[in-house]
């Protein structure tokens, strides 16, 4: 039963190496789509939202780990 | 082991190999069994990617065989290539490997996402590049960043 705990707990590490991280980039993903479905925002222009958003979230994930 | 140590070695590979050996057996198991474990659980992972793409890319459309046929074709070619640059390839630095991945899996990942959102990326395909270009700025950022003492070191 652990052996099956440890390799489902790597499953899920494989996938969520960095939970906060997974949890900000589906939000800004989130929100272009939102932007798009229901504000009637050009697609390109959210288009745009998501790719600096996620360059943003990138930059402020590693500015937020722990230094060696 | 200390790099002081090192004048001591008369083989590094012979004493490498006794440690290895040491280790099997302190572990008893061989370490190509857990080499094999390494190595199974990459390529699961990176199969279950290529499997979620050409679903991704061709059960809306219902060019889900044609999709397939790309994957596996794919699969031949990297494997061909693997066998012949492997030796060259172990030589590049792991985290330079996953760097240059996580750039291009980045680029990939909000081209597609923005697809998937139903934005006309401008150039289409060609977009890739400026992505890529803004995602590895971004790692060279972040590992500027991450090279930075922290405050609390500084003061």
């Amino acid at each position: 039963m652990t052996m099956l705990k440890e390799i489902g707990a790597e499953l899920v590490a494989m996938f969520l190496g960095d939970a906060r991280l997974s949890l900000t980039v589906l939000c800004v993903v989130a929100g272009a789509a939102a932007l798009i479905r229901f504000a009637d925002v050009d697609p390109l222009a959210a288009g745009g939202l998501l790719l600096v958003g996620c360059l943003v979230v990138l930059i402020e994930s590693v500015r937020r780990s722990p230094r060696l | 082991m200390a790099p002081e140590d090192g004048d001591r070695l008369a083989d590094l590979r012979g004493f490498t190999r006794d440690v290895m050996r040491q280790m099997e057996e302190d572990l008893g198991t061989r370490l190509d069994w857990v080499a094999g474990m390494m190595a199974f659980k990459g390529v699961v992972l990176e199969g279950l990617e290529v499997a979620f793409i050409v679903i991704a890319v061709g059960a809306g459309r219902g060019l889900l065989v044609p999709a397939s046929l790309g994957a596996l074709a794919a699969c031949a070619l990297v494997l061909l290539v693997g066998a012949v640059v492997h030796r060259p390839l172990s030589r590049v630095p792991e985290n330079t490997l996953k760097f240059g991945v996580g750039v291009m899996l980045s680029a990939f990942g909000v081209f597609w996402t923005g697809e998937g959102l139903g934005v006309a990326w401008p150039g289409q395909d060609l977009a890739l590049l400026p992505f890529a270009g803004l995602f590895l700025g971004a790692g060279f950022l972040g590992s500027l960043i991450a090279r930075r003492p922290s405050m609390e070191i500084v003061q």
